[in-house]
């Protein structure tokens, strides 16, 4: 019976392990994502974009946004901010989102702060979220 | 009410009961029937079917029914999902379950160490009761 001295044995190993191993991480990944529609789009980072955004899918700022936002879905992460006329059927803020907003669903963050002339159907704020301005409900439905 | 033993302070307006008045309240006001006026509480929890139309301040407030006009809570204003506030809406931390209902004018605050009613001091049963 051979034993392989570490150097050897290493390049057998790592072909093996790649199959077996990869596929539990993989699985998770793909459950979510149904297809080319559903990739949001995102404004990364560091990121600054002026200007108007018009999409039917979905928008993650990560960076700065300012201008005309029309969108199906919008989510600003922690360190993201926008701030314009805001349409969208979602919003889920945790950073900051300011000026003329009109939405369905707006899902304020424990961090989040949202303040200007807000339009909504449904709002959720989480403990510690901040909301300033004239605030509207539409009906439902 | 489980929550409303302690009654010294307390003022509970019960389902179908109507009051107008301006009412200061040195604990828990619980408003499950209509309340109209002005009110200053501790705190202030208004259930599914409660109602109060006027101007209110307390350090916490608790919404399942209806507040219209005018609101100050010092500390924390709660929503739950039953809940609607419609006026104008002076708070220091706010949570809003979903469904929840908050229009008008909203404005956030720092704390401030006001004159209105302070709590009392918390109630201890004494044990010669027991």
């Amino acid at each position: 019976m051979a034993i392989f001295s570490k150097g050897g044995s290493r390049d057998k190993e790592t072909e093996a392990s790649e199959g077996p191993e990869s596929l539990p991480v993989s699985g998770d990944q793909v459950a979510s994502s149904t297809g080319p529609q559903h990739k949001p789009s995102i404004i990364s980072e560091g990121f600054s974009f002026v200007g108007e955004v018009n999409a039917t899918g979905s928008l993650s700022v990560e960076g700065k946004l300012s201008g005309t936002v029309n969108l199906s879905a919008l989510n600003i992460s922690a360190t993201g901010a926008v701030d314009g006329i805001v349409n969208s059927a979602v919003i889920n803020v945790k950073g900051r989102l300011s000026g003329t907003v009109s939405c369905g669903d707006l899902i304020i963050g424990g961090r989040a702060t949202v303040s200007g002339k807000i339009t909504y159907k449904k709002l959720t704020i989480q403990k510690g979220g901040v909301i300033m301005g004239e605030i509207k409900q539409l009906p439902t439905g | 009410m489980s929550d409303t033993v302690v009654q010294s302070g307390c003022l509970f307006v019960g389902e179908g009961v109507t009051v107008k008045g301006n009412f200061s309240v040195p604990n828990i006001a619980t408003v499950a029937g209509i309340l109209e006026g002005d009110i200053s509480a501790h705190q202030v929890n208004i259930s599914e079917t409660g109602f109060i139309k006027g101007s209110v301040r307390a350090e916490v407030v608790h919404v399942l029914g209806e507040l219209h006009d005018s609101l100050v809570a010092n500390k924390s204003l709660f929503i739950r999902s039953t809940g609607s506030v419609i006026g104008d809406v002076k708070y220091v931390e706010i949570e809003i379950e979903k469904n929840g209902v908050l229009q008008g004018q909203i404005e956030k605050i720092n704390r401030v160490e006001s004159e209105q009613a302070q709590p009392m001091e918390p109630f201890t049963p004494t044990p010669d009761e027991v």
